[in-house]
């Protein structure tokens, strides 16, 4: 794994923001533009997004969970069923207002990528960004849960970064405690052995 | 006899965020959160009017006490939190939060009270018109609206 840049470059990329409240919307854009993002489209409605997402690609979407008809969550388990490929695998930020823990859950099951709660500072959702431009993640299909890799947690934060949780691990693999085994007896712990039951 | 489940796909992917990214050039991470900032605090006022104005509303709600308002005193703390969440008012942001909260538990419990929503309605009238700064008054006035939220509000 390498370690989360000092510097972003989002020069090239373009962003999707989807949220209902245009004055959230507005500020949102405030955010992405300090970031240097080459190109944003704005939607006011995930329906739109749905079809503009039909049309042409973006390499990042930022959405907000609660909106009237289709919401946050609705469109993501869309983008990731039934948009084509790549369209979706983009990395979706979702972005929680009132965020009760089963909002959370609900967020992260539907495939958003990161969950971000209010209060959203742009410290947080540049750092989020860095990690999905530095960091690979496996993408999953079954047939409950289609998106990015949810056991994300066990991998812990990128190298160099601090974790939020307690339980959060590292993703830095430390010094041998101890020597290494010999082959041998790697070899005896694999070998089928007779057992009297 | 039921067919297996299908085994799960697991792929690699490379975005194009992260082709993108790995592109020479771009700017230092303080530069781009330090411009980030400066763009919000210019809708400040703006956003400050538009949270006073939803205040307003919610103190007007209170004095009318229209039936079967739980969806609207949700949606009007909801958008209170969306917009506060984006600036650094961590005492209107709590407070709007804990709205929030009360009224998500006492529509769940269907046990609406009308003064556990008027306490928070003055909490957050006071701390707009203390220009959203903290203090110990402040957070005697948090830790109320907090015990409100913890004890379940009664009925009334």
């Amino acid at each position: 794994m390498t370690k989360t840049p000092d510097k972003i470059n989002l020069a090239h990329s373009t962003v999707l923001l989807v949220d209902d409240q245009p004055t959230s919307l507005d500020l949102l854009s405030s955010i992405v533009q300090g970031f240097g993002v080459r190109e944003q489209l704005k939607c006011h409605a995930a329906k739109d997004a749905v079809e503009l997402l039909q049309r042409r690609a973006v390499d990042l979407i930022l959405v907000d969970c609660a909106m009237p008809e289709m919401d946050g969550y609705d469109f993501v388990r869309w983008l990731r069923r039934e948009a084509a490929e790549p369209a979706r695998f983009t990395p979706v930020i979702m972005i929680l207002g009132h965020a009760a823990h089963a909002r959370v859950a609900r967020g992260r099951d539907c495939g958003a990528s990161y969950i971000v709660a209010k209060p959203l500072t742009p410290s947080v959702l540049l750092r989020r960004i860095a990690w999905l431009g530095a960091h690979s993640r496996d993408f999953v299909e079954v047939e409950s849960y289609v998106g990015p890799d949810r056991r994300v947690r066990n991998y812990g934060p990128p190298p160099g970064e601090e974790g939020r949780r307690q339980t959060d691990l590292s993703g830095d693999l430390g010094e041998a405690v101890e020597a290494n085994m010999d082959q041998d007896t790697i070899d005896m712990m694999l070998k089928p052995m007779k057992v009297n039951l | 006899m039921t067919a297996a489940p299908e085994p799960p796909r697991i792929r690699k992917v490379r975005t194009s965020l992260q082709r993108q990214m790995a592109r020479p050039g771009g700017i230092t991470i303080d530069e781009a959160v330090e411009r980030a900032e400066q763009g919000l605090e210019s809708h400040r006022d703006r956003i400050m009017g538009i949270l006073q104005a939803q205040v307003d509303l919610l103190n007007s709600l209170c004095r009318r006490r229209p039936p079967k308002a739980d969806s609207k005193i949700y949606a009007l703390a909801s958008a209170l939190v969306d917009l506060a969440g984006f600036l650094e008012i961590p005492p209107f942001y709590t407070a709007a939060y804990s709205l929030c909260e009360a009224t998500h538990q006492m529509t769940a419990a269907k046990t609406w009270s009308w003064p556990a929503v008027e306490v928070h309605a003055h909490a957050l009238t006071l701390i707009l018109a203390n220009d959203c700064n903290g203090g110990e008054a402040i957070d005697h006035l948090l830790a109320g609206l907090h015990a409100v939220v913890q004890r379940g509000a009664p009925a009334g």
